[in-house]
């Protein structure tokens, strides 16, 4: 499992911990100390995602060579997931509400 | 300043903190046309600034690790905001708890529509006949897609949720459920519209659920 993941775990078990726990709010842990920095990190998170991105210009040999095919194949398999993904979601919660309605 | 400007250049082209401002410079520049053109998909910050700088790059010679060597500072910042993401999943707890388990619908779409992205991704680009290792390049690409999209589930729900707790994101100036589906870096599907035709399927469902 990857770091990041892991300590996205953590901090989430942290956070619940401290409702529980009132001696745990403490810190950067009261007064959404925690919440407004990592609104603040995840309201810029699209930035992140540009030096990894610029590494394109390292592989502009294969772009040129398969780019289309990837974009096609791309946009398919994005429409797709979108399309079995709103399907999965509505039926299931289809499928709740009907198990809720009529118990 | 100096006399001549390739000195100039000579000496900040040494230093890691260039190539730092010019990733700041560009997607600040970029980050307001989105704003501007209140955040069309061809607008995309990522998009553009990425061309932008590759062209820059490309323009004065640099190499990838050259410029990787300033960008990693906010290229390190992922980790940190990957943990932060916790953040959002515990101010949605809540929502869970009234009316029929939103997360377990939202965990479901979210699976499938994980493998679907794996699976459809794969399938199609050797069926095209890419080599080996595009194919894999793109799966892990997709996993992220699958979680944008069980993302937009769990987001769409809040900004209902939010609406009625008074907690909206909005707050910040930026629109925060945009920061969420951002890594999208295939950038400008019509998200809006699933987006809002989801949001019509959640009241729909609100207004099935007697109670």
């Amino acid at each position: 499992m990857p770091g990041p993941v892991v300590g996205l775990l953590f901090l989430l078990l942290l956070l619940l911990a401290r409702d529980r726990f009132v001696a745990l709010a403490r810190g950067p842990l009261q007064q959404d100390g925690v919440e407004n920095a990592s609104r603040g990190l995840l309201a810029h998170l699209s930035l992140l995602f540009v030096p990894a991105g610029v590494g394109v210009v390292q592989k502009l040999d294969l772009v040129a060579e398969h780019g289309i095919a990837v974009a096609v194949v791309l946009a398919i398999s994005v429409v797709v997931t979108l399309l079995v993904t709103v399907a999965t979601f509505l039926v299931a919660s289809r499928l709740m509400s009907r198990g809720r309605s009529a118990p | 300043m100096s006399a001549n400007p390739f000195s100039l250049w000579v000496y900040l082209s040494q230093s890691p903190l260039l190539w730092l401002t010019v990733t700041l410079l560009v997607y600040a520049t970029t980050d307001a046309l989105s704003l501007v053109t209140h955040r069309h998909p061809l607008a995309n910050p990522v998009l553009h600034s990425i061309w932008i700088i590759g062209a820059f790059l490309m323009l004065t010679g640099t190499s990838y690790t050259t410029y990787f060597g300033g960008a990693q500072f906010v290229h390190f910042l992922l980790g940190p905001a990957t943990v932060a993401l916790a953040v959002p999943l515990y101010e949605n707890r809540k929502g869970g708890s009234r009316r029929s388990n939103p997360p377990a619908r939202c965990l479901a779409a979210l699976v499938v529509g994980s493998v679907t992205a794996v699976v459809s991704v794969v399938l199609l680009a050797e069926a095209v006949g890419l080599p080996r290792a595009v194919v894999l390049s793109l799966a892990p690409k997709s996993v992220t897609a699958g979680r944008r999209d069980g993302h937009q589930r769990i987001v769409a729900r809040r900004s209902i949720a939010d609406g009625g707790r008074g907690r909206p994101y909005r707050h910040h100036g930026r629109d925060h459920r945009h920061a969420i589906d951002e890594p999208d870096r295939h950038c400008g599907f019509p998200r809006a519209r699933i987006r809002g035709r989801n949001r019509g399927a959640w009241h729909r469902h609100r207004s099935r659920v007697p109670g």
